[in-house]
Parts: C-alpha cells; sequence; structure tokens
C-alpha cells in the first residue's frame, strides 16, 4: 500500500508513523524517495501485514516512486484539507495513478489534518464529492490527534481483502502487491503487502 | 598579515570577561591565558566552559576607536582575537558574551580569514602540553579543541578498538603544516590524506571545509583568501537581496514564490533536533537556510531547488555559522553534485549501476540474493546517493564522515573565482523581466521518468534486443527535453512534442505521453503565472540537427555546464551520460556499432584494459596495424577532442576477434606523443590530477600489515592472484578478477556495458585498445567492471565504498532472515541515523585501498612503462 500525494509536506509521513508507531511527530525529516513503514492488522481473524511505502512529494522523486505504484494493491491518496492547492489537482493525479498501477488497486481519498478546523479550504463535503465520483473511499483523518488514522489504513486494507476474497486480485501474482504467507514472515495467513515486485515488476512500463 | 602582531613579547593576557543574557542581570568573571597557545575556538570552549553555556554566544572586546571612545568590537575568529589581545589588552582584555544565535548579528559579521596566524606561533604551539597546564590556571585545560580530541579520544574507546581511525583528527596545528608561511596551501594532497585517515577536529572544520569544498582559486595566500571570501559574501549578500528586496515588496514573480513556498516547507524540517535549528519555526538560522537555498534555485534556474538539498546545505551553514559562507561552499559542493539533482537522473543511474557492479564483485552470492528479490537495482539505496550518506549517520559523526569522503576527491580548485551563479543567470535576468528565472520541474519529470522507465526496461527485458531508437530514449537529456524545461507554457506543444520522439513510439511510451501531459497539467496549474516564463528564455544547447549531433550536443551543453568546475569534471560528466546509455543493457554487438558514432563523440576517451598476466588482447581489428598504431598515438594525444580517429577506433571495437595478440603487442611498441609531445604533457598533466591524487593516496594508505603497494610489479600478479597474493588480500584478488572478467566480457563486446565503461572509462593517456584476459574461472562472462577512480561512482568512487560497506553490514540479516524486497528496504530505511560511523568509515577505507591498489595494479601495466603516467 502506498501513500501518495503530489505536493509536498501534506503530512503523508505522520499519518504513517501515527499508524505504525502511534505517535505524532511534528517535525519529520522530509522524506527523500520513499520510506517505508509495516504493522500486522487483523482483519476478519486473520493476521495481515501491511507493508506500507511512503513515497516523496516531490517531482524530483517521482521517478523513483513512481516505480512502486506498480505493485501496490492499495494507495493513500493525501491531501491537506488547510491548502487548497493540494485538492485541486486530485482528478490529475488520480489519472496518473490509475494508469500506472494495477487496475484493480483500493484507493482511498484522505484529507488530512482535520484537526485545523480554524484553517480549513477545503470543504469535507468537497472531499466526499469527489470521492463518490471517482469511486474512491473518503475520510478525513488528523495525524495529530489520530482521529480516522485507523480507520483509514484498515478500511483500505479491508477492501483489498474483500477483493481477494472476491477473486479480484489473482493472490498468485506477485505484482499485484500481495502475498501469502507465510513462508518466510511471522505467522500471517494472507498478507495484502504493499508494493510487491518493486520496480522489476511487470512488463516495465 | 603574518608579521603584524608580535606576540612573543606577551606571556599572560589577562581577561575579564562579562556575560549579558538578554535581560538577566550580567555575570563577570576573570581569567588568564596565554596568548600564544590559545586559539579563538579554545577562547570560545573556556567561555563556555565558564559560564556553563550551552547555545551559541557572540564575542566581543572592549576596544578605543580613533576618537579614544570605549567601543565593543566582535571577535569572530583569531584575527580578531589577536588583534584584541595586541591592542585592547592593556591592562587587561575585557571581552563581553552575548547570548545569541550567531545570525542575528549576520551583517556584522566579519569573515574569518583562518590561516593567517604567524608562523611562529605554530612552533609555539609545539609546546602546548607543557605550557598549558601552567597557564590556563583557573580553567580546565581541557577545553576547545582538547575537549574536542578528548572525546573524540573517549568515543573510540565505547567502540571497538579495531575500527580507530589512523590517525588523530587535524588539529589546528597540524593543519598549518599544510601551508607555508604566507598562507599558501602547499601541500593538498597532503592535507586531504590526513583528513582521510582521522578527519579533522571540530574547532577547525570551519577553516579546512572551505578548502576540502574547493572555494579557494589556487595559489591564494591566506591574506587573499581573506579578501576573495569577502568578496565572495558581498556577491552573495547582492544575490539574495536581489530576490529578497522584490519578495518583501510583493513584487516578485510566481515562481520565486512558488521555490521560496517549497524550501520554506523543507527548511522546517530538516535536521530540526540540532540544537542550531531546534526551538520555534522563527529560528534565524532556518532562515538562513532558506536564503541559501532559494538563492541557489533562483541563481541555477536549471538546477531549482529540489528536495535533499536542504539536507546537504544543513551541514554546512552548522560548520560555517555564516550563511553567506555556507552559500559559497554549497555552491561549490552542488557543482560536483547537482547533476543527481538533474533531471535526467542520468548520474544517479549511473552509480545505482556502479555500485551494483561493485557489489557484485565483493560479495557474489549477496547480490545473488538481491537478485533473487528483485532488489539489486538497489534503488532503496537512492538516500543514501542523493544525501551523500549524510542522513545515514548521527549528525555530528555525519560531519566527520562528509569530511573523509569530501577528502578522497582530489583537489579541484575553481580556475579563477568560485561562480555563485548559473552561467546563464544573468541573461534571464536580462531577457525578462523583471526576475524570472524558468524552472525545471516540468523536463524533470517527463525526462527522468522516460530514462527511468527505459533503463527499467532495457535491463529486464534486455534480451529482447534494443533497437537504436529504443536506445535514443536512454540518452535522457535529449534537446527537446530540455526546451520543455526552459518553459512551463507547454501544453499547447503537446502534439508536438510527440512528434519530437517518433522513435519511442509504442503503447508503453505513449502511456508516458499522456501522463506526462496530465503531468504538465499539474505543474501548468500549480505554478500558473509560471507559465509566462518566455519560451527564449531556454537553455542555449537546444535544437540539434540530426541524431547523432543531437547527442553530441547535448553532451556538449553538459560540458557547459560543469566548464567552470574544472576540466576534469568536465570530461567525467560526458562520460557518465554515454554511460547511461549503455547502463542497462545485456546486448548485442550491433547495439554498439550503431551506438558507436555517438559514443565516440561523447565519451572521447579510449580505454585500455591492462590486466597484469592477461595474455589476450582485444582490441581493433588488426588490418592496417601501422596505422592504428599512428592513430594510438594521436589519440593519447587529442583526447576528448572527439576526433575521427577516435571514432573510427571506437567503430573498430566492435569487430576485435581478430588476432588480439598481435594488436596488444603492437600497441606496446607504439610511441606515444610523437604528433604532439606538447598536448601529450598537458593530457598528461590534467591526468595527474586524478590519477595523481588517488594513487599518491593510495601509496601513502598501504598499512604495515599490508603489503606495500609499491611492490607490486606487474608480472608478479599473475602468481600472486594464484597463491600468496590471495592470502594477503583476497578482496584485491577479485578485483582483480574482476578486470579479467570485464576484459573478458569483450571477448563479446558485445556487452554494451563493457564497450561503454571501456571506452569511457580508462584515464585518458592510454592508448585505445582493449586488453583481456581468460576468465579465472567463471563460466559466463559477467559485465562486471570496476571503473577508475575518475569514473566509479560519478568520480566519487569513495561514496561507492561507503555505500558498500552499509550493504555489506547488513547483508548476513537479510540473508538470513530471508528478507524480501520491502523488508530490506525498510531495513535500511529504519536504519536511518544509526549506523556506526567508525565501523563503517574503517571497514570502506580497507575497500577502498584495496581498490585503489587493484586500480594501480592495472595502471602500472606496459601502458604505464609505455606512457609513463606513474603515480
Amino acid at each position: 500500500m502506498c501513500i501518495s500525494w503530489w505536493c509536498a509536506g501534506v503530512g503523508k509521513s505522520c499519518l504513517l508513523l501515527q499508524f505504525t508507531d502511534k505517535r505524532f511527530q511534528p517535525v519529520h525529516d522530509l522524506t527523500i524517495g520513499v520510506e517505508f513503514g509495516a504493522r500486522m492488522i487483523t482483519i476478519d481473524g486473520k493476521q495481515i501485514k501491511l507493508q506500507i511505502w511512503d513515497t516523496a512529494g516531490q517531482e524530483s522523486f517521482r521517478s523513483i516512486t513512481r516505480s512502486y505504484y506498480r505493485g501496490a494493491a492499495g494507495a493513500l491518496l493525501v491531501y491537506d484539507i488547510t491548502r487548497r492547492d493540494t485538492f485541486n489537482h486530485l482528478t490529475t493525479w488520480l489519472e496518473d495513478a490509475r494508469q500506472h498501477s494495477n487496475s484493480n488497486m483500493v484507493i482511498m481519498l484522505i484529507g488530512n489534518k482535520s484537526d485545523l478546523e480554524a484553517r480549513r479550504e477545503v470543504k469535507k463535503e468537497e472531499g466526499e464529492a469527489f470521492a463518490r465520483e471517482h469511486g474512491l473511499i473518503f475520510m478525513e483523518t488528523s495525524a495529530k490527534t489520530a482521529a480516522n488514522v485507523e480507520e483509514a489504513f484498515i478500511n483500505t486494507a479491508k477492501e483489498i481483502y474483500q477483493k481477494i476474497q472476491d477473486g479480484v486480485f489473482d493472490i498468485n501474482n506477485e505484482a499485484n502487491g500481495i502475498k501469502i504467507g507465510p513462508q518466510h514472515s511471522p505467522a500471517s495467513q494472507s498478507m495484502p503487502s504493499g508494493g510487491g515486485g518493486g520496480s522489476q515488476g511487470g512488463n516495465c512500463c | 598579515m603574518a608579521g603584524f602582531y608580535s606576540l612573543e613579547n606577551k606571556e599572560v593576557i589577562r581577561i575579564k570577561v562579562k556575560k549579558c543574557d538578554g535581560m538577566m542581570q550580567p555575570e563577570y568573571k576573570k581569567f588568564s591565558i596565554d596568548p600564544q597557545i590559545t586559539s579563538f575556538e579554545m577562547l570560545q570552549g573556556i567561555l563556555a566552559k565558564a559560564f556553563d553555556i550551552k547555545a551559541d554566544f557572540t564575542l566581543s572586546y572592549l576596544a578605543r576607536d580613533a576618537e579614544g571612545q570605549e567601543v565593543y568590537l566582535s571577535m569572530l575568529s583569531d584575527w580578531d582575537m589577536d588583534a584584541a589581545f595586541q591592542c585592547a589588552a592593556d591592562p587587561c582584555l575585557k571581552l563581553k558574551v552575548d547570548l545569541k544565535p550567531f545570525d542575528q548579528e549576520l551583517d556584522d559579521w566579519d569573515v574569518i580569514a583562518p590561516t593567517e596566524i604567524p608562523q611562529h606561533r605554530i612552533t609555539s604551539l609545539l609546546d602546548r602540553n607543557s605550557l598549558l597546564g601552567a597557564i590556563t590556571s583557573n580553567i580546565s585545560s581541557q577545553v576547545g579543541k582538547t575537549m574536542s580530541s578528548m572525546q573524540r579520544a573517549m568515543g573510540l574507546k565505547q567502540s571497538d578498538e579495531t575500527y580507530k581511525p589512523l590517525k588523530p583528527p587535524m588539529s589546528d596545528m597540524e593543519f598549518h603544516n599544510y601551508l607555508d608561511s604566507a598562507g599558501f596551501m602547499v601541500k593538498p594532497n597532503e592535507f586531504r590524506l590526513s583528513i582521510y585517515q582521522g578527519g579533522i577536529e571540530g574547532s577547525l572544520r570551519r577553516v579546512a571545509w572551505r578548502h576540502l569544498l574547493n572555494i579557494f582559486p589556487a595559489q591564494m595566500s591566506g591574506r587573499e583568501r581573506f579578501d576573495y571570501l569577502k568578496r565572495k559574501e558581498q556577491e552573495y549578500y547582492a544575490l539574495r537581496d536581489e530576490w529578497k528586496e522584490k519578495f518583501a515588496s510583493g513584487s516578485t514573480t510566481e515562481e520565486v514564490k512558488y521555490v521560496a513556498s517549497m524550501v520554506k516547507k523543507d527548511v522546517l524540517r530538516t535536521d530540526r533536533s540540532h540544537r542550531l535549528y531546534a526551538g520555534g519555526d522563527d529560528n534565524k538560522n532556518i532562515l538562513s537556510l532558506f536564503h541559501i537555498l532559494v538563492t541557489y534555485a533562483l541563481t541555477h534556474p536549471d538546477v531549482s531547488y529540489c528536495q535533499g538539498m536542504s539536507d546537504l546545505a544543513s551541514p554546512l551553514l552548522v560548520i560555517q555559522k555564516d550563511e553567506a559562507q555556507a552559500y559559497i561552499c554549497f555552491c561549490s559542493l552542488m557543482q560536483r553534485l547537482r547533476s543527481n539533482f538533474s533531471p535526467d537522473g542520468s548520474a544517479m543511474m549511473t552509480q545505482f549501476r556502479h555500485l551494483a557492479e561493485l557489489l557484485q564483485v565483493h560479495d557474489p552470492e549477496f547480490y545473488e540474493y538481491l537478485q533473487s528479490i528483485n532488489a539489486h537495482d538497489l534503488f532503496f539505496c537512492y538516500r543514501w546517493l542523493l544525501l551523500q550518506l549524510k542522513r545515514e549517520f548521527p549528525f555530528e559523526d555525519a560531519l566527520y564522515m562528509l569530511e573523509v569522503m569530501w577528502s578522497t576527491l582530489p583537489p579541484a580548485p575553481p580556475e579563477h573565482d568560485l561562480a555563485l551563479v548559473d552561467a546563464d543567470y544573468n541573461v534571464k535576468l536580462l531577457s525578462s523581466s523583471p526576475c524570472s528565472p524558468s524552472f525545471s520541474f516540468q523536463h524533470s519529470v517527463y525526462a527522468k521518468l522516460l530514462a527511468m522507465r527505459c533503463s527499467n526496461r532495457m535491463r529486464d527485458f534486455a534480451v529482447s534486443g534494443p533497437s537504436k531508437p529504443g536506445l535514443a530514449t536512454l540518452a535522457p537529456a535529449h534537446p527537446k527535453l530540455r526546451r520543455q524545461g526552459a518553459s512551463f507554457d507547454t501544453s499547447p506543444g503537446d502534439e508536438d512534442r510527440g512528434l519530437d520522439y517518433p522513435e519511442i513510439d509504442n503503447p508503453m511510451t505513449r502511456s508516458l505521453q499522456r501522463r506526462s501531459n496530465s503531468i504538465d497539467q499539474v505543474l501548468q496549474d500549480g505554478a500558473s503565472a509560471a507559465a509566462d516564463a518566455p519560451q527564449e528564455n531556454g537553455i542555449p544547447q537546444e535544437n540539434g540537427e540530426g541524431d547523432g549531433k543531437k547527442e553530441s550536443k547535448d553532451s556538449a551543453s553538459v560540458r557547459s555546464e560543469v566548464q567552470n568546475v574544472d576540466g576534469v569534471s568536465d570530461s567525467k560528466m560526458v562520460r557518465d551520460d554515454s554511460q547511461s546509455q549503455n547502463s542497462s543493457s545485456d546486448s548485442v554487438n550491433n547495439l554498439n556499432c550503431q551506438q558507436n558514432d555517438k559514443t565516440a563523440e561523447r565519451q572521447g576517451k579510449p580505454c585500455i584494459y591492462p590486466v597484469p598476466d592477461c595474455t589476450v588482447t582485444v582490441s581493433d581489428d588488426v588490418e592496417g596495424s601501422a596505422e592504428t598504431n599512428s592513430s594510438y598515438a594521436n589519440i593519447s594525444v587529442e583526447l576528448g577532442t572527439a576526433d575521427s580517429e577516435e571514432d573510427r577506433i571506437d567503430d573498430n571495437s566492435c569487430h576485435l576477434d581478430t588476432d588480439r595478440q598481435m594488436q596488444f603487442n603492437m600497441s606496446l611498441e607504439s610511441e606515444p606523443g610523437t604528433a604532439g609531445s606538447a598536448e601529450q604533457e598537458k593530457k598528461d598533466g590534467e591526468d595527474e590530477g586524478y590519477s595523481g591524487f588517488f594513487s599518491s593516496m593510495k601509496k601513502l594508505l598501504s598499512s604495515p600489515k599490508r603489503r606495500p603497494a609499491d611492490i607490486v610489479i606487474p608480472n608478479d600478479i599473475s602468481s600472486s592472484r594464484n597463491s600468496s597474493f590471495s592470502g594477503t588480500s583476497s578482496r584485491e584478488q577479485a578485483m582483480g578478477e574482476a578486470s579479467l572478467r570485464r576484459g573478458h566480457s569483450d571477448s563479446g563486446v558485445s556487452d554494451g556495458l563493457v564497450d561503454g565503461e571501456a571506452s569511457g572509462s580508462w584515464s585518458s593517456s592510454q592508448p585505445s585498445q582493449t586488453t583481456a584476459a581468460k576468465p579465472p574461472s567463471r563460466p559466463h562472462p559477467l559485465p562486471v567492471v570496476l571503473p577508475p577512480p575518475q569514473d566509479f561512482g560519478n568520480g566519487n568512487p569513495f561514496l561507492m565504498f561507503l555505500c558498500l560497506t552499509l550493504l555489506l553490514q547488513h547483508r548476513n540479516q537479510i540473508i538470513q532472515a530471508h528478507m524480501d524486497y520491502e523488508d530490506t528496504a525498510m531495513l535500511f530505511d529504519k536504519m536511518v541515523r544509526r549506523h556506526n560511523v567508525q565501523k563503517v568509515l574503517h571497514q570502506a577505507r580497507e575497500l577502498y585501498s584495496d581498490y585503489l591498489r587493484s586500480q594501480q595494479t592495472i595502471a602500472e601495466q606496459p601502458a604505464n612503462e609505455k606512457y609513463g603516467c606513474s603515480v
């Protein structure tokens, strides 16, 4: 699973840290290339290891980060509710992401920084409308207060899990970003995991 | 200046200090120091200790001005301090300590003239140990540099004894041994070697880094450096104020705002745990970092700002403690590193490739493991390479690592003046009003993407036989891309752009096309006003005519970009470019042939792989060996000029199955420089810069237990490789074999990589020929090449060995736990700032000196005998 958005500083890394470490670190190193997080969760009684790739925001890393999308089973698309510019280009991003990734990739739209209500520039309704229009799941989160952070990741994971159950994802194809445990990993039944084949996967382009 | 103050006559200076901390009651203390052994840094240390000051403070002293009025003058350097001792120390020197962040008074800051210490002080410093205890009576003597060496020593005790550096960090005293009495840097190589072995004392870093970072032109006295620095600072402030004033008055362009907002976001999260950047977001040092990066971005429109730069600039500011000086250092550093941020990504790809090759040579097992988990592209090392490993160690350790790494690079002083702006900066300023530098984000996205994708494809599917068009896409610095970069207003030209890439018209590239259009859209919207950037602001090197021409023009443009650095990096960059072309292909003969007309021009350098016991030489076709000989001579003279001779030779190297042995012998007999010994000499001289430096370093590095390098005689290698020598250094053996393999693999010259490396890699005074040997044991020729130092890792081989060390230190963990790609990447990701600098440097130094030795061995081969480029 991948956290992505074009703009720097919308709080991707903070969201991830809140989810994996349950803490908020307002000052976080700016992400260079791709960083990583992982956490075990339980869905439907099954242990699932979520591997999350936190991609850098700036365009100059796009070529590196992009190679990671390809194998992702899910993506969190994060914008900052206090900065309209981060919301304005969602369509473009989405097109790009869909072109680039697995067509079944579950995408959740996240409006982050919901704790900063006073500085809100993007209404919740707008986010909802956008998500509805494009068939995304939507949630507003706050990496600071942890509001909805857990839910955002877990709902995305559930969605992926559901798709596996429905046979949408071919679990034998690692390019989907899903691997069945537990060959080498701690006891786990099914592991939707971020990324998968890395930059080597698939037919390259 | 050395003679201005004679300090011998004062043995003790009495000092009274007043410490002011905002509204708090001032504190007073008094003590005495010996002016002959006390450096400014020591004085600062004493004061910090005396008042228990943890933060930064400024220091001033009470003096009388011309009218006899008492005024406080800042004391910022040894120079100021000497002046104070001389003029204001009767009967006692009155100092004032103000607790402030240093840059609150930035404008008042003077330039430190570090080396202005009279020579006689050095000798007196030699007696320091005997004097210290007696004189600094009421203050602990373990402050300042003494303290820092103590800390270093203590730190060492904690870590394993075996990791201790080869020598203690360079002290102020030692530093002066590398200067002459007028302050000329007379032993630049020894200076670097010393740093390589033990780093620099904290108190000396500020001065020593300026030399390490090549900010001074060669042959400057201390006085001249002082004036130079002063002038450069003024230049910086002028550049900074130009945009700042517009910014403040609101008359700035959208681009400036855009850059500023990006930089701001990043400086607010760069090294905030360091005390100089800690506290609120209004921290003055953060503002300085902001100024540095914005000024750089605006004055270097082709580079602009990219994430990662703040990490590179931050240590410079911490050490220089002055915005302007840090900027100057940053400019110099970026001259070497800017290609890492360049849109085409080829510099980064070269390094990934070299690192992979190195790993393959050193630890084939681990490499194979990574291959099995599809991680052998080593993309998870991206941060390492981009930030020069700065984030992989705790901040203080990173400083040490950085200086050691820089010390491995040959001195590269600017020819006249270090450029603080890009060559075309002023032009742009003039041609568009008010100030509207253009941006490169766009071509950044698109070109890099192309480069990456294509090289991925090539790597994955090299078997599918890349055609010429495919290769063309591998040369990412396509003129057209540059044009895109020059202007934001590209949406109307989208179709045109499609036409510009007929060669890559396939489903994959079409989708890329679409994507890039959508990226354009984002950027366009994102910085709508930037679309005003006039097209004619374009970068000079666009519009090549004809395919080959384009390529060469392009490399010429790369050249021009770095021209002001120095000739060395010039050729380096050009070659990188060509290497990236060949990077991913395990491909075929005709590929090389097709490329040759281009690569020859771009690589401009012939090559040789002489291997000690090798018998088989691969080279050009034999016909007309006499003629070939003469062309060798020419080549060795006219390197880099891309003359037709070279082209031919490179062409020839496509079919070298014939009579290699003979050819080799021929080349041995050919005499160099017949066509122009002057030029030959010149070339040799340039070459000295690199190979001379690296080999002098290598020589000095041989540690006692190792066999001294200079004993290695060429012909001795064959036996040693098989038996006794292997005991001494198995790594070296591995490297030797790598070279052998490298040579061998061009029994299928075939190999794109080999050919590319070959043509580009050997030092310039070698004849154009490839020497090869039978592979020792490998069943298949491997495309494994360890390029010579000037090429390896984009001219920074030591970085490759540092990265290799990090990989090797975790290889067992990774293999034993059967980590997959993500686990591996995550492991290294989590190691951020946690690597042990002593341990890593220790191992990296060993690996590196093995490498240099193996390179030396190659260099000492016949070619060496002939051309006397020995070392």
